[in-house]
């Protein structure tokens, strides 16, 4: 990745990246349980990237349509940021198959299928980040609390990114990874973008993490 | 005394596993950091246990698992992995794994199903 910041080690962004891959089988684990569905996760990606980057990154990163969904959610502790998960080419619509198929109530319950399909994507979104913040927090020996999640849609999406990720000389922790739903062929990715003012404590608890083990 | 191998994609993640091991022991540890080269580390030491990520880039762990089960039936292989969800369990335990841990790991935990694994493999102290 271009546009890097040096300010780990490659051992601290290795135990980052681990402390990631745990978080994420975690918020897989908690999914999978909901929808009855299995999924397979990448390994995480993570870069310390110029805050203004960000947003070209993530496009890069995804197919840019008119029919794109985003959860965005703020997360605050010492471990704070925001974290953002995106469906792209109407992956929702899926979701929402997969969740009614395994509730079984949404059907019928006359509500408009829109509406119908933002609130699964946020509640499915809510289950993915709550799981995997709140366990990064854990191990890193934190507690967080969240802001309600917020569903963007189309043209919304482009926007509200750009501005999110406007702040000058400033510096992001970027975390990656894809998640895949075996048997609907649907991916998403989820982004943590961590405030600079984490670094010195996530370096301080990474180095306790890693001191249980020496 | 026992050769033991640990494979994981992440220096932390062997770091982490070789950290709860038993230092008393004179236990052989080898390292591999993705599945090719565990495949050629299990091919060239044969350990007696093997701690496997399943979670790695190119090939994945399970991929291992069945490549190893296939030619060596009697390896031991004891999952590591922070996948924990049902279905993986399962696929992991048809595909012959000895047992499954999550992680992050955990020193007693990791002591107590080496000891096992090192029983069926018949190299226990």
């Amino acid at each position: 990745m271009n546009g890097q910041v040096q300010l780990m080690t490659a051992l601290e962004k290795d135990a980052l990246q681990e402390i990631m891959n745990i978080s994420f089988g975690q918020a897989a684990a908690d999914l999978s349980d909901v929808i009855d569905q299995y999924l397979t996760l990448t390994v995480p990606q993570i870069a310390l990237l110029d805050y203004r980057e960000i947003f070209q990154f993530i496009k890069n990163e995804i197919s840019v349509g008119n029919d794109m969904s985003m959860v965005k959610q703020f997360f605050s502790g010492r471990f704070s940021g925001s974290s953002v998960l995106i469906l792209p080419h109407g992956e929702g619509k899926k979701l929402l198959q997969m969740f009614d198929e395994h509730t079984g109530t949404l059907k019928d319950s006359g509500c408009d299928m829109a509406v119908l399909e933002k609130e699964t994507l946020i509640e499915i979104s809510n289950i993915i980040m709550g799981a995997c913040i709140s366990k990064i927090a854990e191990l890193l020996g934190d507690v967080v609390t969240y802001s309600p999640p917020r569903y963007f849609a189309q043209d919304q999406i482009h926007k509200t990114l750009e501005e999110s990720f406007a702040e000058k000389d400033s510096f992001a922790i970027y975390f990656k990874t894809v998640f895949h739903f075996q048997e609907f062929n649907a991916s998403g990715f989820l982004f943590l973008i961590c405030d600079p003012s984490t670094l010195e404590w996530l370096k301080k608890s990474i180095e306790d993490y890693l001191s249980q083990y020496t | 005394m026992a050769k033991i191998l640990i494979v994981d994609d992440s220096i932390v993640a062997r770091m982490s596993v070789k950290g709860c091991l038993p230092k008393n022991q004179g236990h052989e540890l080898f390292e591999a950091g993705d599945g090719t080269k565990a495949i050629e580390m299990f091919l060239a030491i044969r350990p007696d246990v093997t701690f496997l990520d399943l979670t790695m880039p190119d090939m994945n762990g399970l991929e291992v698992l069945a490549y190893l089960k296939k030619d060596f039936p009697d390896a031991v292989i004891i999952i590591l992995s922070a996948d924990i969800q049902k279905q993986t369990q399962e696929k992991s335990q048809q595909l012959g794994a000895f047992s499954i841990v999550r992680k992050p790991p955990v020193k007693d935990v990791i002591q107590a199903e080496l000891t096992k694994a090192l029983v069926v493999a018949g190299a226990a102290l």
